[in-house]
């Protein structure tokens, strides 16, 4: 009778601290949007909490941050605690989730990401189209997390760069001249079978105040009484601005001067692109 | 009596004075010809070098010493390959590629050679573009324009030059010409590395260095394969030179505290220093042959002139002219000094293209343009040292030389 109280003692005793471990994982693993996030979908066993948070995310149309962590840790907390904060306070337009890098679980979202051998922790934000739109290792901040919400045009650019695609921004609307002209010339030059499938066409109408960001990162004025046509390359380098109407051989000839240039590579050594003495 | 005859007969007058101005010349020039000879070759080979590199700093164990580019990698030390990460994510300037490394060795035939795990690009350079708002006003790279998925498939020898490839399977390699010769592989080959079969996707042009025996794999492969963990020896930074020049290695050192970054510059530093040595050297021999050179003439000139100054007068009562000893003298000067510019410049040839790869370490050619360069200075400092002696032998009064008889 007494050994049977003591075997259960220890089952109890057992299940308790299991129970409490859980719970505390937990604790860090996912913040009060991530539960919702993550309880919104019921996620697959093969897919995991991330995988499944992302399509919640993309369903709602809402931004999702991932904080992904390796090992408990005072960095690990602080940064924790700066991310649970930020994200209280955008509840309304972002999903948060915690992954643990070695759950095996998650795997489909840190092979996704790439993230198995990034420093820790680390934020990864994602827009409601998919794009990553900022990445914080190790130490940050909310203002570093606010970086991550960007305009719908950028997430769109963003979206394609990461895909290694070439993209043209077809700045115009009704207002600009020659919109057609450069519409036409970014359609042939997609149409070309040679950058068909590594070319993305993003028009953004330069009244719309919600782009004003990026045009002002472009060097594009928003008051262009022109069409402007701007040639990006992956990760994130304007490679040409054209005002006005622009044909597609224009854009292959920018294009072969950016990728040729005297630098390409980096040539440090006497008679490259080091600073001359 | 013709000018050549009287020339030819004064050369041979006071043949140990005329050796002795000669050997002057000759041996300056000589040294002189070697030295710059030397020099060029192998301040070509160091701007050869860091031109063909690419890469220009490397991220480096703290207690790493560096002995060469080449092997940068091949020691026991490391660092995580989380830092490839933490550089893809920075917001620091002038990063225009990255190329981790993990060396271990791997015998083939009871030969040994150096298993080198490399990581595409495609694996990390999507994280570059993770920069958020305001990605767009940053400066990215400088000049290497990444043209998304070309229509083109990659040209994996490039390897060679731009440091780091666009794709590699877990189970592809990349081999240097050495391996590829000593194995009898060729593209298309397959081959057993640590227990697994890897094929040969490209066999890569010969560089002269280390890398002619190497076996570039997955760097993923390479640690599972060798137990080392999520670890690399070396992270080669292809940098945008002006980045470099405002500070990039500075910016590196901040975002990795716990890691040595060089400069390719400070890696050659030693050998630009011996150049520049060589260089000053030539300098002060150029300087000693003018200096001994042209005053060993002078004052043989002077003093054949004092003791010959009857034959001198004898031939102007003859009726020799002014002109025609001024002449005599700068013509046996001007002889001297093509001679020992010529000779110069051949034995100098020729020490510096058999003692040359011996001593820079750098294969040396003949430079013509070192010949007119040589005989321009020997024949030079031979006339300017002679014109004053023999403006004085041709100004000399043939009474007042029979009058001292």
């Amino acid at each position: 009778m007494y050994k049977r109280e003591l075997v259960f003692t220890v089952i109890l005793v057992v299940v308790a601290c299991g129970l409490l471990m859980a719970t505390s994982r937990q604790a860090i693993a996912q913040t009060n949007q991530g539960v919702r996030a993550a309880s919104a979908a019921t996620p697959g066993k093969e897919q995991g909490k991330g995988m499944a948070a992302i399509n919640a995310a993309a369903k709602e149309g809402k931004y999702l941050f991932f904080f992904f962590w390796k090992e408990k840790d005072k960095q690990t907390d602080a940064m924790h605690g700066v991310f649970q904060s930020a994200m209280q306070k955008w509840a309304k337009s972002a999903d948060s989730i915690a992954i643990q890098i070695t759950n095996a679980d998650e795997k489909p979202v840190v092979d996704k990401y790439g993230v198995s051998r990034a420093p820790m922790p680390l934020v990864v934000a994602i827009a409601p189209n998919g794009a990553v739109t900022k990445g914080c290792p190790l130490k940050f901040d909310e203002k570093k997390l606010a970086e991550a919400f960007v305009s719908p045009a950028t997430a769109q650019i963003m979206k394609a760069l990461q895909g290694r695609k070439l993209v043209l921004l077809c700045v115009q609307n009704q207002k600009t001249q020659f919109s057609q002209d450069a519409l036409n010339g970014a359609n042939s030059f997609k149409a070309d079978k040679r950058f068909a499938k590594s070319t993305e066409i993003v028009t953004v109408d330069p009244a719309n105040q919600a782009e004003a960001t990026l045009l002002k990162d472009l060097k594009v004025d928003p008051r262009t009484s022109q069409a402007v046509t701007v040639v990006l390359a992956p990760s994130g380098q304007p490679l040409a601005t054209f005002a006005g109407p622009v044909t597609k051989e224009q854009i292959l000839a920018k294009i072969a001067s950016a990728s040729s240039g005297p630098c390409a590579g980096g040539k440090c050594g006497p008679g490259g692109c080091g600073s001359k003495k | 009596m013709k000018l050549r005859t009287l020339v030819w007969r004064e050369l041979f007058e006071r043949k140990s004075q005329m050796l002795t101005c000669f050997l002057a010349i000759f041996l300056g020039i000589t040294t002189v010809v070697a030295i710059k000879n030397v020099t060029y070759y192998s301040e070509k080979a160091v701007a050869r070098e860091m031109d063909s590199l690419g890469a220009n700093v490397l991220v480096l164990p703290k207690s790493t010493t560096l002995q060469d580019y080449y092997s940068a990698d091949m020691h026991d030390e490391t660092i995580p390959e989380e830092y490839v990460m933490r550089l893809t994510m920075s917001e620091i300037q002038g990063v225009d590629n990255l190329s981790p490394k993990l060396c271990v060795p791997v015998d083939l035939q009871e030969k040994q050679f150096a298993l080198t795990g490399i990581l595409p690009k495609s694996e990390f350079q999507a994280k570059a573009a993770w920069g958020g708002a305001g990605i767009f006003s940053r400066p990215i790279g400088c000049g290497a324009v990444d043209m998304g998925d070309e229509p083109e498939p990659e040209d994996k020898r490039t390897l060679v030059r731009k440091r780091v490839i666009k794709d590699l399977d877990s189970h592809e390699i990349l081999i240097g010409p050495d391996v590829a010769s000593s194995q009898g592989l060729k593209e298309g080959d397959s081959i057993d590395l640590l227990g697994e079969s890897f094929s040969v996707i490209a066999v890569l042009p010969e560089t002269g260095t280390v890398d002619d025996s190497r076996i570039f794999a997955h760097l993923h492969t390479v640690q599972r394969l060798s137990g080392k963990g999520p670890v690399v020896n070396c992270i080669e930074i292809v940098g945008c030179c002006e980045e470099i020049s405002a500070g990039l290695v500075g910016n590196v050192n901040k975002l990795l505290p716990d890691a040595k970054v060089v400069t390719v510059k400070q890696v050659v530093a030693t050998q630009q220093n011996v150049n520049h040595m060589m260089g000053r050297l030539s300098v002060i021999f150029l300087a000693i042959i003018v200096v001994v050179g042209g005053a060993g003439i002078a004052n043989y000139m002077y003093a054949n002139v004092f003791e010959r100054r009857r034959e001198i007068g004898t031939l102007m009562a003859l009726g020799a002219e002014s002109g025609l000893v001024l002449r005599i003298f700068l013509a046996k000067a001007l002889l001297v000094g093509l001679v020992g510019g010529i000779g110069g410049f051949v034995i100098g040839t020729v020490l510096a293209v058999t003692l040359g790869p011996k001593l820079a370490g750098v294969p040396v050619l003949p430079m013509p343009v070192l010949a007119l360069w040589a005989v321009g200075i020997s024949t030079g400092i031979a006339l300017v040292a002679s014109y004053f002696p023999a403006r004085r032998a041709a100004r000399l009064d043939p009474v007042a030389t029979f009058q001292e008889v």
